[in-house]
């Protein structure tokens, strides 16, 4: 199970790391997340897993837990500043550090929930139903959520978005 | 599915992620740990249940209709009160430190190098016993301290603690850290609360009993002690308030070369500071020749006088507690919050 447990993270760390990122805006906040998270799940990987369904079950945990730390200081306050150190930092770890560092603005202005709506939805390319699921709330409360995080994302100017395709209105 | 837009500019912002096998590995222990705590807090509840079962039936069908008391045990008998009854022992289940209202709030007594990574930890000398009555007040003030800390500053002998805190709905959150100026985690949910050795402080002032208000009378004595290291509890110089204070500074040829009081704010942070800042180091003949620093506190704690004695001789200052009946504890090198705390006289000359 072990074995079987680190192959899975090396193959899906990759996009739970970058799904938690995009979550708290912070690498080092983004490494406790998934750790928190598969310390969650690692009990039921061998039962979860059987069936394929543990990916999901890790990004609901996932979801679940960012929310559930909603009254942590950090969330709704990742910096937004210019600062070169922030910048730097960014680049020192994509290449891409522009839009690195816009995306990361533009998150910032988002609710928690707003947040998740878009992870899943546009990082994930879940369903409204699916995304529902991951959440724990119903499918209007996901579209809600939704045109409002494009509206605000639209809203910053820091990211040029088309207007949204009638799949994901 | 994606729209052409906004999933490609997310998945082009998503910096490189660092090793994960790492943080696959940490997950892995931390949820084996998780297990095997649940597992001995479900023995441990069969247990009580078994014992309790064998006490009460009895007694219930004697007739004797006594309530058992509640499982987080007032201040009064701190004393008395096994750390495991309420939190330390059980899985921590409380989703948001942020919120809930604390109804009680204990240290758990650690193990040396139990429950810890990297070197064996030297853990701070904590009371028994539950703080109810002020608990929502003491960690409403943590609360305000919870946010993003980046790194902390080195500090000599600091010694890691865990605190237990319930709240109303019957979940249990936990605070660990070291004494000193770094960052405490906060389980679940990973948050930090800023100076770790401020959490500390305040539990031990609030679960610390009102000191004497007819304190005996303190002197110096004319030569400082000769410790010898035995193991004895210090479990009244970690629950109660000093009621005053002396600090004896002597000379390399061991005569009482001054003193001085101490007011009772800061005898009862040279209290908490001796609890708390060491550094385990056995032996005690290296540098023998040399005394550059030796002094003697000595602490009123209701009617018995407790003695703090810290000898530098050439290498580090080493840190003697002394209890009432002259039995000498030996808890190593004095950490820089107690040497802040504790009164110097200067530099002697060589002796």
């Amino acid at each position: 199970m072990d074995e079987e447990f680190t192959a899975y993270v090396a193959a899906r760390g990759r996009a739970l790391w970058g799904a938690a990122w995009l979550l708290t805006g912070d690498p080092a906040l983004a490494e406790d997340l998934v750790q928190t998270a598969l310390t969650k799940t690692w009990p039921h990987f061998e039962r979860v897993a059987a069936d394929g369904s543990f990916e999901g079950y890790v990004r609901r945990t996932l979801v679940t837990t960012y929310l559930s730390w909603r009254g942590r200081r950090w969330h709704g306050e990742l910096p937004s500043g210019s600062g070169d150190d922030v910048a730097t930092g960014l680049a020192a770890l994509n290449p891409d550090a522009d839009t690195t560092h816009d995306v990361r603005r533009a998150m910032a202005q988002l609710s928690p929930r707003q947040r998740a709506v878009v992870v899943l939805r546009y990082f994930g390319d879940l369903s409204e139903e699916q995304t529902a699921r991951a959440m724990g709330c119903s499918v209007g409360s996901v579209k809600t959520h939704h045109a409002r995080a494009l509206e605000r994302l639209r809203g910053s100017g820091l990211l040029d978005l088309s207007e949204p395709t009638e799949e994901h209105r | 599915m994606s729209d052409p837009d906004l999933s490609d500019v997310l998945r082009r912002a998503v910096p490189d992620p660092p090793d994960l096998t790492v943080v696959a590995r940490h997950a892995e222990r931390a949820a084996r740990a998780r297990r095997t705590r649940l597992r001995g807090a479900l023995a441990g509840a069969a247990a009580v249940v078994l014992l309790a079962t064998a006490v009460g039936v009895p007694r219930w069908m004697a007739g004797d209709d006594e309530v058992p008391g509640p499982s987080t045990s007032g201040p009064t008998d701190r004393a008395t009160a096994p750390a495991s009854d309420s939190g330390c022992g059980r899985d921590v289940d409380h989703d948001d430190f942020g919120t809930g209202t604390a109804v009680w709030v204990r240290f758990c007594v650690l193990q040396q190098g139990r429950d810890r990574r990297g070197p064996p930890a030297q853990y701070a000398i904590v009371p028994t016993g539950v703080l109810t009555d002020g608990a929502e007040a003491l960690v409403s003030a943590w609360r305000q301290r919870v946010g993003q800390v980046h790194g902390c500053p080195f500090a000599f002998g600091r010694t890691g603690f865990r605190v237990a805190i319930g709240f109303a709905d019957g979940t249990v959150s936990r605070i660990d850290g070291e004494t000193g100026p770094c960052p405490a985690s906060v389980t679940p949910g990973g948050g930090l609360v800023e100076d770790a050795g401020s959490v500390y402080d305040g539990l031990m002032r609030a679960l610390a009993a009102e000191p004497d208000s007819t304190p005996p009378a303190l002197s110096c004595p004319a030569q400082p002690p000769s410790e010898a290291s035995r193991d004895t509890s210090l479990t009244a110089l970690a629950s109660e308030a000093p009621s005053a204070a002396l600090v004896c500074h002597y000379g390399p040829d061991h005569a009482l070369s001054g003193e001085e009081p101490l007011d009772l704010t800061h005898a009862d942070e040279l209290r908490i500071a001796t609890l708390s800042s060491f550094y385990p180091v056995s032996g005690t003949a290296d540098c023998v020749a040399r005394v550059v620093r030796d002094d003697l506190a000595l602490l009123a704690l209701r009617s018995e006088i407790w003695e703090v004695h810290v000898v530098a001789t050439g290498c580090e200052p080493r840190l003697w507690v002394l209890t009432p009946t002259g039995d000498a504890t030996y808890l190593g090198v004095a950490g820089s919050r107690l040497l802040d705390a504790l009164p110097h006289a200067g530099v002697t000359e060589t002796g």
